[in-house]
Formats: structure tokens, C-alpha cells, sequence
């Protein structure tokens, strides 16, 4: 804790460097969610400059490459906790490129290839695949991919272009709360809350200010689930090798199609779709 | 593929309301199909690493919005498939009744003589092709409904929540789109029309069944049901199929 004087001075330094930085750095894009005079006393000016610099980093890569080491809380019914596990290798390439090579903890094996023409979803368990036509960017087809096609892509919004201005919505409160010295480099730990979730994110010092861990916390579903990950080998200039982005069916594999539950989705209350 | 052919048309209508009977098995066996021999459930909020989550107050209003949603929400995903199979027994009314009474008749029948079963499909074809057009006009308004909705889907579902879903893993029989143009997809998806494909799905099969390949696709065989392969959030799932060609 510390004393209240202590808080207001480093507050009032770290605003005016945050407010430095973003006139140096034209982040109009910043300016439009901004709300420094509405919300000072919850977000942290020097929390929220490290986290939008690191997202603005990722965000304005021209390709990146990344490991994530994920696992996620499962809470049975009768309350226990039991993690399960994934290992997902992303290769981006803006605007178009997307490779993301995932594997399980029961050892399950699965690739998808978006390649700005068609979505593939591969699964090495049965040697199936699926394909779609969804012409566009990254950031189309990840959204299509998580909300209709209804697959799992965690941290799915660090894939978009807009990662900085989303998490600038969605966050409510920010913290420091220190500089971490257990990663292979310093880094800073910072705690941000949304409406629903908490996020933890330890944001690496230096050139490039990525995320190497996160945790993110769904306070209001029962037993209070975490997703954990760690974020490792990452590269910004990735070295892309030909064929990255495009699928050769291995031998004897069978394309199925693609199929989006309809239990969800066509139960759903029609605001606007009853009035078209 | 003919689905337009009496054959497909019959045995979509037996699709139909053979629903209660796969429905039933899937909660007879509970949740043990969901975690890959482990009996423990995967389903977890957490486990799309979503930034973001809809508030109480928005799920409140979705699980009020249909049993469906609340179930799951809940944690009892097997209830689901029944309340379904009950809402929709009770909006197809007495037609519903008749065919599921006629669809006794038959499988008594298919258990004693397959050739019987044959023979009684082509005496009651045109009763069943009626039946089936009737049906397929009420999934033509529902997916098209359903199609509406899924284009605003996030705004509508969990405004800002695109990357939000509850990560199912249960066992569980329902209803799916086919995703797409089913251009170049073989399998023998139930119930094609010209805008959405509706299909019924099951996470685990029924029985241990027996597989054929034709034509480059995999059926599975239990019993009087066949299904194909489709892929649905991270899984693969059993669609209840057309016989394939030849069967």
C-alpha cells in the first residue's frame, strides 16, 4: 500500500508521460476510447501505457510468431477443478495469413490454415478435414472462426488488428502491481479487470513489449475457471516457409464439412431479426 | 446427391423421429463420450481464453430466453436434447404421433424381416414423402430464421462477446448447419435444401458400429442408422446420414 500523497504524485507523472507518448505517437486510435477524466482513479496511466504498447506492438507487426502454452480449468459438477491443457503454435502473416498448429494434452492433433480464401480446420484423429470459402483478412476470419464456426482460438483478439482499442474497451480497472524478475527478462505484471474477467498479463521490458504470460480469470461463472497461458518464441519477423499457409490433405484424409450448432444459434431471442 | 429421391425422403422422415431413440441413449450413457475415455468434463467457460465474457445479467436474459440455453448454462447438458425433442414433438402435433406410430410398425417389423422392411417402405413411400415435404418446409423457416440470427449472432447473442463461448464437451444429440456450400462435401447430409443444410449430430455413436467407405466417405452403421463425419467446435461429430449409395 501505498501512501495516498505517493499514489497521487506517481499518478499525476505517469499521466503526463502517457499524455507525451500519445501526442508523440499520433495514438489517435487510443483518444477515441480514451476516458482518463472519467475513470482516473481505476486505470493506471503508466499500467495502461505499458499494455497498450505492448498490444499496439503485436497489432502493428506485419507477421508474428508465437507459442502457447495454455490450460484452462475445467469445474466438474461436483465442484472439482481439473486443468486441461494445449499447446498452440501461431504463425500470422498480415493481412491474410493465418497458421495455427494446436496439440492437446491427450495428445490430439489439429492444424488450421486460413490462407484469405478458405478457412481449414484439420484433425489428425481420423485424419478429417474441413474447409470453407470465407474470402478476407485475418481479422474477418477470426472472428468467423470463434463466434460461427464456434472454434476454440484463445486470446483470439490478439490476432486482430484492433487488440490495442479492444482491450481499451474492455478493460474497467488497471494495476501495476510489480516488475517481475523470474522470466529470462524483467517484466512487468500488471492486473486489469472487464465487466466479467479478470486479466493478469506479465508484459516483457525492452524493444519489444510482448505478453509472456496471461491468465485471465471468469469471476462470475461457477467455480471461477482461469485460462492460463505462456507466450514463448516470439518473433516478429518470423521466417515463413513456403506452403506455410496452404493445406496438402495428407494421405487417405477425408474432408467433412463444417457444421455450426444449431442448438445455440437458432434458439437465440430476435431483437433484430424480428424486425427485419 | 439425390436428396430429392423418395429413397433419401423416407429415410429422412425415419431420421426424424428416431430422434427420441438416440436421444434417449445419449443420456443413458451421461457424459462418459465427453473426455476421450476420461471421465472428466472438458465444458468449461474458461476454456476459450476469452478476453471477454458476457455479464450475469446478459446470460440471465439469454437463459430465460430459451430452456434450451438455461440447461446448459446450468450444467446439464443431457436434459437439453429431450426438451428439445419434446418441444419439437409438441409443435409437430398429431402428425408427429401418427408417424411416430407407423415408425414403430416398421422397426418391429425391421427387427423380424429385413425384406419386410423394405417392402413396407415402398407401400408407405408416399405417405413418408408427404410427411417429409411437410417437414422440410418447417426447417426451411427455421434455418432461414436461424440463418437471420446467426448473421448478427454475436451482437445479438453477447454484445462485444464474439469471443465468448461456452466450451461445450458433453455428449449431447442436436441440430446443426451445415456450414457453407455443401459443394464437394459427399457425406449424406439429412434434409438439403437450397440455402441451409439442417442436419442432426451426435457427439459419440450408439453402438459399436460398423463402417464403410464409399465414394471417399466414412458411414457408420448402427443398426438402421447411418451417419457421416462433420466438424463441429474443435470436434468431430456423427451426422445422422442417408444410407450411402448402394445400401
Amino acid at each position: 500500500m501505498k501512501p495516498i500523497l505517493l499514489r497521487l504524485f506517481c499518478r499525476s507523472i505517469w499521466g503526463a508521460i502517457l499524455g507525451l507518448s500519445m501526442a508523440l505517437t499520433g495514438a489517435s486510435a487510443f483518444a477515441a476510447n480514451a476516458a482518463p477524466a472519467a475513470e482516473p482513479s481505476d486505470r493506471d496511466p503508466e499500467a495502461r501505457a505499458i499494455l497498450l504498447k505492448m498490444a499496439d506492438c503485436i497489432a502493428k507487426a506485419p507477421g508474428f510468431s508465437v507459442t502457447i502454452r495454455s490450460g484452462y480449468d475445467a469445474i466438474q459438477e461436483d465442484g472439482q477443478r481439473i486443468e486441461f491443457g494445449e499447446r498452440r503454435k501461431i504463425l500470422l502473416q498480415r493481412p491474410d495469413r493465418v497458421r495455427v498448429e494446436v496439440e492437446r494434452s491427450d495428445g490430439e492433433r489439429g492444424l488450421i490454415l486460413f490462407d484469405g480464401k478458405e478457412l481449414t480446420a484439420f484433425k489428425a484423429e481420423g485424419n478429417v478435414y474441413a474447409r470453407v470459402e470465407k474470402p478476407g483478412t485475418v481479422d474477418d476470419a477470426v472472428v468467423y472462426l470463434v463466434r460461427d464456426l464456434q472454434m476454440t482460438l484463445p486470446l483470439a483478439r490478439m490476432l486482430r488488428k484492433d487488440f490495442p482499442q479492444n482491450l481499451d474497451q474492455l478493460i474497467t480497472s488497471l494495476s501495476y502491481v510489480e516488475k517481475n524478475a523470474l522470466f529470462d527478462v524483467a517484466t512487468d505484471h500488471l492486473a486489469a479487470r472487464s465487466a466479467d474477467v479478470d486479466m493478469q498479463v506479465w508484459i516483457a521490458n525492452g524493444q519489444q513489449p510482448l505478453p509472456r504470460r496471461i491468465i485471465l480469470t471468469y469471476r462470475n461463472e461457477p467455480g471461477h475457471p482461469q485460462f492460463r497461458a505462456d507466450l514463448s518464441d516470439w518473433n516478429l519477423s518470423p521466417k515463413i516457409a513456403a506452403g506455410s499457409f496452404s493445406f496438402t490433405p495428407p494421405l487417405g484424409a477425408e474432408r467433412i464439412p463444417f457444421l455450426a450448432p444449431l442448438a445455440q444459434k437458432g434458439s437465440l431471442p430476435m431483437p433484430k431479426g424480428g424486425q427485419k | 446427391m439425390t436428396l430429392k429421391s423418395p429413397a433419401s425422403a423416407f429415410f429422412i422422415g425415419i431420421m426424424f423421429v428416431l430422434m427420441s431413440t438416440l436421444a434417449g441413449s445419449a443420456e443413458a450413457r451421461g457424459r462418459s463420450g465427453s473426455g476421450g475415455g476420461s471421465s472428466f468434463s472438458r465444458s468449461s467457460a474458461a476454456r476459450g481464453g476469452s478476453f471477454s465474457a458476457p455479464s450475469a445479467s446478459q446470460r440471465t436474459a439469454q437463459a430465460q430466453a430459451t430452456t434450451r440455453q438455461a440447461g446448459k448454462a446450468q450444467g446439464q447438458p443431457q436434459a437439453q436434447a429431450s426438451t428439445r425433442q419434446a418441444q419439437q414433438t409438441a409443435s409437430q402435433g398429431s402428425r408427429q404421433e401418427s408417424a411416430a406410430q407407423r415408425q414403430g410398425d416398421r422397426q418391429a417389423k425391421s427387427s423380424e424381416n429385413q425384406g419386410n422392411r423394405q417392402d413396407a417402405a415402398a407401400g408407405s413411400r408416399e405417405d413418408w414423402q408427404q410427411h417429409q415435404n411437410e417437414n422440410r418446409e418447417d426447417w426451411q423457416q427455421h434455418g432461414d430464421q436461424a440463418r437471420e440470427d446467426r448473421q448478427d449472432f454475436a451482437e445479438d447473442r453477447y454484445p462485444g462477446h464474439w469471443d465468448y463461448h461456452y466450451g461445450y464437451g458433453s455428449s449431447d444429440v442436436a441440430a446443426a448447419f451445415v456450414v457453407g456450400t455443401a459443394v464437394g462435401v459427399t457425406a449424406g447430409a439429412a434434409a438439403a435444401s437450397s440455402k441451409t443444410t439442417q442436419v442432426t449430430t451426435v457427439t459419440t455413436l450408439p453402438c459399436t458400429a460398423t463402417m464403410v467407405v464409399v465414394n471417399g466417405t466414412t458411414y457408420y452403421q448402427c443398426g438402421t442408422t447411418w451417419y457421416s463425419r462433420g466438424y463441429q467446435s474443435n470436434t468431430v461429430v456423427y451426422i445422422v446420414s442417408t444410407p450411402p449409395p448402394g445400401r
